[in-house]
């Protein structure tokens, strides 16, 4: 597991990525425990319906929540889901280079026949798969529980959406990874792209219902990441298109800004 | 013909207002161990970074091996071995682990030469790393910079936390490093430590360069600080015209005073007295700047 930068990174992840998938796949079982009994609480159901068109939107509820789709729509897809790819990949963005930087380990490490951009690409590939492997734990564990609990859901629309929270995950990864990158500090990196996450987030959250802004939707990537409801209607080409083009144009900045700098000692 | 290994022209570099390093002229040859002298913060780690492609300079050339240090980093670090001021480790890894992880990113090496070098410079490479105490951590950065036996090996203050055995046998792979014809940058502010190991020395202060002398030049105008207790009166006009000693206080029973040069003709006169005591420091680089070089930064 030494042979590389590459195989490194993937190393030192080990037994958090562990804890990670432990906490999806428990998390996923567990949604699909409750998924029943939600459906059957109709009272909740009309407390639900009764809630103004703005809370409905702002939780996620743009679906029928008694139908599986519509529930794990909601739940996890809505929130909790993009909220916690989105923080395994900016903590891993964030210490790419920068988190090296600070501690001191990037002189040495920077002191073997590397090229920079061969340490960004490294990490960036390894924090990548290490994101996918959640995804694919994630999806094997809201597969299983459709199975176990036997709620009919279309498993191909499942790895869609959560294919599409992987990209989602990926852009915030560029995100954080480019201000590393630029700045040398990892404070810094967590604050500009969790900063970024939370305000594109309310911006597509509000913007149905807000006139002013709804053109600015388009410049959140959480609309790309889910905008075409995902579990009912399949990937949107155009949407992936675009989370593949925020993904390369940041790290492609990532790549130029550190290639730039002077390394902080 | 020696052939140059590493040459600066002019290399100048600014943080902002404040001076790094300006128009530092180096040239060192193969096979020697050239010291690169100076006092903390004089641009001696920013002259090195610049080296290794860490920074960039604001103006000037840097070459080793004859190639650009920043368009051909890559290639010219696998020839290369270096060790800074405090080498970070990975702490999560054992030593074992760091040196086979970096002996990987240069292809491998001969793994039986780490144990050796393991052995000699007395490290257990099982343990964490961060479990080990600063002199530890530098013992495994050593071995890194050794163990693919590189052509050049640049260190930055080698020695700082290594005990007085270890420091030893860190001058015996030095030594057996030059006589494979490696090459050896050898930056320190320790003036004996210089005086013992290095072949010529360059001398940088303020970010300027101010010399670059041969080591049996800089020995003979070694500097040292002298007090010397007599157990009687003495004549003190005895003293006066002692070549190379500039008299700080002279009493009738004590001489304080600064000595360059060899000591020969002092302790001669001296022991023409009873001595209760006899006291010869080694002064600080900023003191041996100031009596040689004064208060000007430029070279001389």
């Amino acid at each position: 597991m030494l042979n590389n930068l590459f195989w490194k990174t993937l190393r030192d992840q080990r037994w958090s990525l562990l804890g990670w998938s432990i906490g999806l796949a428990a998390l996923s079982l567990y949604l699909q425990y409750v998924y029943p009994f939600i459906n059957r609480a109709a009272e909740m159901m009309k407390v639900l319906d009764s809630l103004p068109p703005v809370i409905k939107n702002l939780i996620g509820k743009n679906n029928f929540i008694t139908t599986p789709e519509g529930f794990f729509n909601l739940q996890p897809f809505s929130i909790l889901a993009p909220l916690l790819f989105i923080v395994f990949a900016v903590a891993r963005g964030s210490d790419a280079t920068a988190g090296e930087e600070e501690r001191g380990t990037l002189d040495l490490l920077l002191a073997n026949p590397l090229q920079r951009w061969q340490v960004v690409l490294q990490k960036s590939l390894a924090h990548g798969a290490a994101l996918f492997v959640l995804s694919v734990v994630f999806w094997v564990g809201m597969a299983g529980g459709t199975w176990l609990f036997g709620i009919v859901l279309d498993r191909l629309r499942l790895a869609a959406v959560i294919f599409s929270c992987w990209l989602l995950g990926l852009v915030f990864y560029s995100i954080s990874l480019a201000c590393g990158c630029w700045r040398g500090k990892k404070k810094f990196s967590i604050g500009v792209s969790g900063g970024l996450a939370v305000i594109t987030y309310l911006i597509n959250a509000y913007a149905p219902m807000v006139e002013n802004l709804r053109p600015w939707r388009f410049y959140s990537p959480f609309y790309y990441y889910n905008g075409n409801t995902v579990i009912n209607n399949g990937l949107h080409p155009v949407h992936v298109l675009v989370l593949a083009c925020l993904i390369a144009f940041f790290f492609s900045a990532a790549l130029f800004a550190f290639n730039r700098r002077n390394l902080s000692t | 013909m020696a052939t140059t290994v590493i040459k600066t022209e002019r290399l100048s570099k600014n943080y902002g207002q404040r001076l790094g390093i300006a128009d530092v002229d180096l040239e060192v040859f193969a096979g020697e161990i050239f010291g690169y002298l100076g006092p903390n913060g004089a641009g001696k780690t920013t002259t090195i970074r610049i080296l290794l492609d860490f920074i960039r300079p604001g103006a000037g050339t840097a070459e080793i091996f004859g190639r650009d240090a920043r368009r051909n980093g890559a290639e010219i670090r696998r020839r290369v071995g270096f060790l800074p001021g405090e080498p970070h480790l990975y702490e999560n890894l054992s030593g074992s682990d760091f040196l086979r992880f970096f002996a990987n990113l240069r292809g491998g090496v001969a793994w039986s030469y780490v144990e050796e070098l393991a052995s000699r410079l007395n490290c257990r490479l099982s343990q964490p790393i961060h479990s080990l105490s600063q002199g530890n951590k530098k013992k495994i950065g050593l071995i890194q910079v050794f163990m693919h036996k590189p052509e050049l090996i640049i260190l930055d203050e080698p020695t700082s936390g290594l005990d007085p055995i270890v420091q030893h046998e860190f001058y015996q792979l030095l030594a057996e490093a030059r006589a494979r014809g490696q090459t050896i940058f050898f930056s320190s502010h320790n003036l004996p430590e210089v005086e013992r190991v290095c072949d010529r020395v360059a001398i940088i202060r303020s970010g300027r360069m101010v010399d670059t002398e041969n080591v049996a030049v800089l020995k003979a105008r070694s500097l040292r600080n002298l007090e010397i207790h007599f157990n009687e009166d003495v004549d003190t006009r005895a003293f006066a015209s002692i070549p190379g000693l500039k008299i700080v206080a002279l009493e009738k029973r004590l001489l304080k005073g600064r000595l360059k040069g060899e000591m020969d003709v002092l302790l001669k006169t001296a022991s023409r007295f009873k001595i209760s005591d006899f006291r010869s420091q080694e002064p600080s680089l900023e003191e041996i700047f100031l009596a040689y070089y004064g208060n000007n930064d430029h070279a001389q």
